[in-house]
């Protein structure tokens, strides 16, 4: 009995030893590619962060007002976030590369599946950004627009603009990583129908003097002519 | 030449036909006012007094659609005798026609693509007026190019004195107090220029660039300066008032937006710091009618109010937070209390150009954002000289150009600090 114990648990040992023996060389390997791509990554990051500053792409994302956009969401400037986005995107697939040679079918498969959708996730965030970039332009645009040509509520107008791209744009991100696909689509047309039908029954009922207003300031301004507003020049 | 490209076939085969001239005469007709040869007889009378022995070219350039066949129009001149007096050559009458809405600077580069092509010494440019073209004129801006050797002459008129109010308080004193030439009318629709100047500005490569968008005429202006080509200016007589075609938003955006892009591309010229010259000026310097009109105060005061209230938040991107609070207070004020003071309208015309320079949002937005304060500046100037003659508002003027020559470091500091917006 006590040497079959005794034997039992030298198999194990041995067992043990051996698989630690198959296991630890490639655990070594896994760490080795992992500490190998933290350094390529590492470089590469260096490397668009200089070719980003040369190509002042901070200054163009101050032009089109992404960077306030990032400033708000507590983020880092343009050029920084691009460099860490591919700093993490390269040691990402070396660890996915390392994680795989431990041979661990089931965190392969999982590993797999995040590969797969990664892709998804980063077209949904490049559409969310550029969208939200696209929303803060045209709502500034449509306010300054507001604002010069004397019409009542610009704000309420340009916020307007703002919401309805802000919608859109992120009901097309969700599409894009598959995410509730129909109820998505069912929430955004009912949001949108419901808007657009508050908007026509709000205007119709109770903005009938204000369109008439609009409409009175708009044709009569031109008839008026000169009188309004002296030539600059 | 830069490029010929824009122009069509016809019309270069006409401008071959005509040969070398002396002198050429550029006729805007925007949106086809006045069919060619209806000028003739004003625009000869003007020419035959002084030049019966040179060798002339009329360019009348029409905008907007094309005319029946679409091909530009060649004729002799109708009679060659005016007043009693013959022309000894022949005068020659092209009318081209431009897509202002591809190209709207493309009248100025036909008209300098012409007078380069022609080899024409003195040139000038016309805009009909509501009487048509005055004679006049034509020689006022002729002469001093082609008898003095000047290669720009800018026009002066006699204007009202709420007339030309974004030239008065921006455009001149700017032209002053940065490029050192006093030019009453920096964006002119008339003037003169030497064959030379043409071509200089025609092998220039910013006819490609849309920065200057509509302010061909100012950008012509200051290369002249900026390239020390020898300016003066010259009195035409009253300026008949008319209402801003364009309007004022579009205005502002071409002539502000052309001033700032302007400023940018010579920035290795006025940051030197040059000091005002006297500008050789033929006729008086200055002339203000102060008869009474009904202006329009309340509606720029209002919309002062609103739009600083509305655009608070582009607006402190803009300028430093101090001159932020200033703007909003006087919008919180009432009509008899407010005042857009020159210091404050200097400083927040030096930061705007600076968060223009500096790309601090999108260029055109900033030029837009900058329309509530003109109209503030336009209130307050409405407001304080409504009693004042000529002579307080030519006072005035000097104070505010004095205000912007006292406030010229503080902006060179600025222009030259590279990433620094409204801080």
């Amino acid at each position: 009995m006590k040497e079959m114990i005794v034997h039992a648990f030298q198999q194990a040992y041995e067992n043990f030893t051996r698989r630690l023996a198959e296991f630890l060389p490639r655990l070594l390997v896994m760490l080795l590619i992992i500490a190998i791509g933290a350094l390529v990554a590492y470089l590469l990051k260096n490397v668009v962060r200089a070719i980003l500053r040369i190509a002042k792409v901070d200054k163009v994302s101050d032009q089109a007002g992404a960077s306030r956009l990032l400033r708000k969401a507590d983020l880092p400037a343009m050029t920084e976030l691009l460099s860490r986005a591919i700093f993490w995107f390269v040691w990402l697939g070396f660890i996915i590369i390392g994680v795989s040679v431990l041979e661990i079918v089931s965190l392969q498969q999982q590993l797999t599946s995040l590969i797969g959708l990664l892709p998804q996730i980063f077209v949904a965030f490049l559409i969310l950004f550029v969208g939200m970039l696209a929303a803060n332009f045209f709502s500034r645009a449509a306010l300054l627009a507001g604002v010069n040509a004397g019409l009542p509520s610009p704000r309420v107008f340009s916020d307007t603009i703002r919401f309805v791209i802000a919608l859109f744009v992120i009901s097309m991100a969700l599409e894009q990583i598959g995410l509730g696909r129909e109820t998505i689509l069912i929430a955004f047309s009912l949001i949108f129908g419901a808007l657009m039908m508050g908007l026509a029954i709000a205007f119709g009922l109770g903005g009938r003097h204000l369109a008439r207003r609009i409409l009175e300031k708009h044709f009569l301004h031109h008839e008026r002519g000169s009188e309004d507003e002296l030539s600059p020049l | 030449m830069n490029d010929e490209s824009f122009l069509s076939d016809d019309f270069l085969r006409q401008l071959i036909s005509v040969g070398d001239v002396d002198l050429l005469v550029g006729i805007s007709s925007p949106n086809g006012q006045g069919k060619a040869g209806q000028f003739v007889p004003a625009v000869e009378e003007g020419l035959l007094r002084n030049f019966k022995r040179e060798r002339i070219a009329f360019v009348q350039v029409e905008t907007g659609s094309k005319n029946e066949n679409g091909r530009p129009v060649l004729m002799e001149g109708a009679m060659g005798k005016r007043g009693g007096i013959e022309s000894l050559r022949t005068l020659r009458w092209i009318t081209a026609r431009v897509e202002t809405a591809s190209s709207p600077d493309g009248i100025l580069r036909t008209m300098l693509t012409a007078a380069d092509l022609l080899h024409a010494k003195a040139c000038a440019v016309i805009a009909p007026s509501s009487e048509g073209i005055l004679p006049a004129r034509m020689e006022s801006l002729l002469l001093p190019v082609y008898r003095e050797n000047y290669d720009f002459v800018a026009p002066l008129y006699a204007r009202h004195k709420y007339d030309a109010l974004l030239t008065r308080n921006l455009l001149y004193p700017i032209c002053r107090t940065l490029y050192g030439k006093p030019i009453r009318e920096l964006r002119a629709a008339e003037f003169g220029f030497s064959g030379r100047l043409a071509a200089h500005c025609l092998a220039r490569s910013e006819w490609q660039n849309d920065g200057w968008r509509g302010g061909a005429e100012m950008w012509m202006a200051i290369t002249a300066i900026s390239n020390s080509f020898r300016c003066a200016q010259t009195y035409l007589g009253e300026k008949s008032r008319v209402a801003s075609n364009a309007g004022v938003v579009e205005s502002i955006r071409r002539t502000v937006g052309g001033l700032f892009w302007c400023l940018e591309s010579t920035e290795s010229f006025w940051l030197k710091g040059t000091s005002a010259e006297p500008l050789h000026t033929i006729g008086p310097e200055h002339q203000l009618t102060t008869k009474a009109v009904r202006v329009e105060r309340k509606k720029p005061f209002e919309m002062y109010r609103s739009g600083v209230a509305d655009l608070s938040q582009i607006l402190a991107t803009i300028v430093d937070a101090r001159t932020h609070e200033e703007l909003v207070r006087l919008a919180s004020l009432d009509e008899s209390a407010f005042r857009l003071s020159n210091s404050l309208w200097v400083r927040t015309i030096y930061q705007f150009a600076v968060a223009y320079h500096h790309s601090v949002i999108n260029r055109d937005h900033l030029v837009q954002a900058f329309v509530p304060i003109y109209r503030g500046r336009v209130y307050s100037v409405l407001a304080e000289h409504r009693s004042a003659d000529s002579e307080e508002m030519e006072a005035d003027l000097e104070n505010l150009c004095r205000e912007f020559e006292s406030q010229k470091d503080f902006f060179f500091e600025r222009w030259k600090t590279k990433g620094q917006g409204a801080s």
